[in-house]
């Protein structure tokens, strides 16, 4: 069954397209994050142009961390200060973004553009976080083999922490009970934002460690605040993608909704079955098999010889 | 005197009646192709008769009747890809400015293609001025082009009836752009055209298709909030509908 794409202009197979939304939407209700990292390489590597795939993902990212943002903000797990900060310095990567992006696009730079920086990105973010959830799976096997709690790792205060902590230009987040320079916000806000409209990613993966290891947000509203950002970053990427490039489909981001809603909530219930560091460690796998998979591509002996592509215009 | 100028101006009037002028005349099953959400792709078919005393003529190795239809022009960009320490890297690219988005040949029997490939290639040649270079770009695009049905060039596939009536099919793929397509129909003999005919169809988003597509290219702007505000609704509706207390 065939959904034809006003602005990709081309026919796509509608329950795949399902299908793939409620895959995604499973892992990420499952792992608690967008999934836009899964769903945006999983769209390309079907056959859709990377310009809109990235673009219309945009708007599904919206959609699908939107119902998250409103339970957490029922529940108090929002800091809507810091958020609001977020939003602002991402607002700037987000339109930063966006028109990179076009510029790529027509100048015909921007799949290999979005190749290279895919496989970087996933496989350093994804390295890290199986490195750490593997140690931390260990040490609880050490633990209780030894049926004692060791002392947990001395906490190493990094060198960057520490120059966080000196920054001017602090402000006051009650809610966070945090007392920080909005500098290192700034920084956090602007370059994931700016990653993550150039990739078709939320960057909640990214967003909620940095969160907590770079600015010590309390844990209690980390994930909410994380989600809020997204939703308005994601906002304003799709609004900016819209009117620098005009590659979003709202047919192809609606039906990556619909399939995204429903596998998040069946993700949801099989994620309280699991351990964080489980977790962890699996979210980090699945990071790195998609960077992996586009290292493949930058190195594949049986790779085309040559790249046809219309430019936009 | 009054009569002899009446009858020139009648006859300067009087419609090319193509059995006159000579050669081919021929017809579209479609002038119009719609898209809408159901589009996969449509077939065009042509219907065509060939005058009769040219019919002795078209016959033979160099003879023939040729249809070739060009999509709306676009700008292609072709890369090559070279290896650089086991890395692919963006090598020369060639741009084709105004290539044809959409090109069919179909030809009858026999018809030597180079023949019938003279009515391509004024349209596809690369961006005037390149270098014989661009060769090698021009046929990775074609090539590539082909793999999803948007260059077809096919011998005897346009078939003679009866001696004087061709007819010839062109499958349009899902992914055909949006415009007007030229069909040109010629009569061939001795490679040379004899007689060419010249018609047009379109592709044209109809109904919600065309709406979201103007509102995107008209109003961009407000296009992304529209998008953001169905996906703040999505979210809230799924979040409330498979909300678990």
């Amino acid at each position: 069954m065939d959904i034809y794409l006003p602005i990709a202009e081309m026919p796509v197979n509608v329950i795949v397209l399902l299908a793939m939304g409620g895959a995604v939407g499973f892992i990420s209700g499952m792992f608690g994050v967008g999934g836009g990292f899964l769903l945006t390489p999983l769209l390309i590597f079907s056959g859709i142009p990377p310009a809109y795939a990235i673009a219309s993902v945009t708007p599904q990212i919206v959609a699908s961390s939107a119902s998250g943002a409103l339970s957490y903000a029922r529940r108090g797990g929002v800091d809507f200060k810091l958020a609001a900060v977020l939003i602002a310095s991402g607002g700037g990567g987000a339109v930063a973004g966006a028109f990179l992006f076009a510029a790529l696009g027509t100048s015909g730079q921007l799949q290999v553009v979005i190749a290279i920086c895919y496989t970087l990105f996933l496989a350093t973010i994804g390295a890290l976080m199986v490195n750490e959830s593997v140690r931390a799976i260990w040490r609880r096997r050490a633990e209780e083999s030894v049926g004692v709690t060791a002392a947990p790792p001395p906490a190493r205060r990094s060198r960057a922490v520490a120059l966080v902590s000196r920054l001017p230009l602090k402000m006051r987040f009650p809610q966070s009970q945090l007392y920080v320079s909005i500098l290192p916000i700034f920084g956090i806000g602007f370059s994931i934002s700016f990653l993550g409209t150039l990739l078709g990613i939320g960057g909640g993966f990214i967003l909620v460690p940095a969160l907590i290891y770079i600015l010590k947000v309390r844990s209690s509203v980390v994930v909410g605040t994380s989600l809020v950002q997204i939703v308005g970053v994601m906002a304003i990427a799709t609004v900016m993608h819209s009117v620098a490039s005009q590659t979003v489909d709202v047919v192809l981001a609606f039906v990556l909704m619909i399939g995204g809603v429903i596998g998040a909530q069946l993700g949801a219930s099989l994620g309280q079955a699991l351990r964080g560091e489980q977790m962890r460690a699996l979210l980090g796998t699945l990071v790195l098999l998609v960077g992996l998979r586009f290292a493949y591509g930058l190195v594949d002996p049986q790779g085309e010889l040559f790249r046809v592509m219309v430019l936009a215009g | 005197m009054m009569r002899a100028a009446l009858l020139s101006l009648l006859l300067a009037l009087w419609p090319t009646a193509p059995s006159l002028a000579g050669g081919i005349v021929f017809e579209l099953s479609d002038a119009l192709i719609e898209v809408t959400a159901d589009f996969d792709g449509s077939d065009i078919v042509i219907f065509g008769v060939i005058e009769r005393d040219r019919q002795s003529v078209a016959r033979g190795g160099e003879s023939g009747v040729a249809v070739a239809v060009l999509g709306p022009a676009q700008d292609v960009l072709v890369q090559r890809r070279v290896r650089r320490f086991g890395f692919w890297a963006t090598g020369q690219q060639q741009r084709f400015q105004r290539f044809p988005s959409f090109v069919a040949l179909k030809s009858t029997d026999g018809l030597e293609r180079e023949t019938a490939e003279q009515m391509l290639n004024e349209r596809i040649r690369p961006t005037r001025g390149a270098p014989v270079a661009a060769e090698p770009f021009r046929d990775a695009l074609i090539a590539a082009r082909a793999e999803t049905g948007l260059y077809n060039v096919e011998e005897g596939a346009v078939t003679m009836l009866t001696p004087a009536f061709f007819r010839t099919r062109i499958r349009l793929p899902g992914t055909a752009a949006d415009g007007d397509y030229t069909v040109s129909a010629s009569l061939f003999s001795d490679g040379l055209p004899l007689d060419v005919q010249t018609t047009t169809f379109t592709v044209r988003k109809v109904g919600f298709e065309q709406r979201v597509f103007a509102l995107s290219q008209d109003e961009p702007a407000l296009y992304g909030l529209l998008a953001v505000a169905l996906a703040l609704f999505t979210g809230y509706v799924g979040g409330v509908v498979f909300r678990r207390n």
